[in-house]
């Protein structure tokens, strides 16, 4: 891959990578690490020169992959501690990793069950229906906010 | 014997079948853009309209809840990357030079 393919590959797409890998860790600090590791291990199988749009959706793609990959393989070292915040955004990461991906790849960059199962290795069906749980969990902790409030 | 088709199953049954249509076009495969006639008849239908909206305010507060990251906010990890992928290449080269 080019120096200008690089240059301009990210400026349309880091926020969707970088943001991804967040969704899942939960760690700003990390996120930087991840993409750079996953889009160097990219660059080893493909050689993209050009910048074609449809083409970067599919390395975007192939490279969410790689990250989603990464942080399974490292989450198995170390030893997670999260505490239930009560503030509503770090609900989102009560959801479990494939749900957390999920819901950023369907909400964020705006992937269809397809397209996120081939990241996550999941069949549509399972998509769709880890989808629906989370946007379930999502919205009756909402509610549930919004129902203690009024009482 | 008679069955007791619940309170959910009612409310389904109340549900304009043009509702149901849509949202299995927004939850299958590769169909994301349903047709007009479709859409036009969730947003204005007596039946629908409310569905449309409660649809519309849950999507409002899912997407607050997802993390969001803005380009203007990651200008310093991009360039990072950048310097990042410059030196690996760099390395990459010389390696192959001294073989």
């Amino acid at each position: 891959m080019s120096t200008k393919f690089i240059k301009q590959f990210l400026s349309s797409h880091l926020h969707e990578l970088i943001g991804f890998s967040y969704a899942l860790s939960g760690d700003m600090s990390s996120c930087e690490d991840s993409v750079t590791d996953s889009l160097l291990a990219y660059s080893f199988e493909k050689k993209i020169d050009n910048f074609d749009e449809t083409k970067n959706r599919d390395a975007v793609k192939d490279i969410s992959k790689l990250i989603f990959g990464r942080h399974l393989s490292k989450k198995g070292l170390s030893i997670e501690e999260k505490s239930l915040g009560l503030n509503p955004k770090e609900r989102f990461f009560l959801l479990s990793d494939f749900e957390r991906a999920i819901c950023f790849l369907k909400y964020r960059m705006s992937l269809d069950a397809t397209e996120i199962g081939h990241i996550i290795d999941m069949n549509s069906y399972e998509v769709i229906s880890a989808l629906s749980n989370s946007r379930l969990f999502l919205a009756e902790s909402e509610l549930d906010k919004s129902n203690g409030e009024f009482l | 014997m008679k069955l007791d088709l619940g309170e959910e199953t009612e409310k389904m049954n109340n549900v304009c079948p043009f509702s149901r249509q849509i949202e299995g076009y927004c939850e299958s495969d590769r169909k994301k853009d349903p047709p007009s006639f479709l859409t036009e008849h969730y947003e204005t239908c007596e039946k629908c309209r409310p569905q449309f909206l409660k649809f519309g305010k849950e999507l409002e507060r899912l997407e607050v809840l997802i993390p969001q990251v803005k380009k203007e906010d990651i200008r310093e990890q991009e360039e990072n990357i950048l310097k990042n992928w410059n030196q690996f290449r760099r390395k990459r080269k010389r390696r192959l030079f001294f073989f």
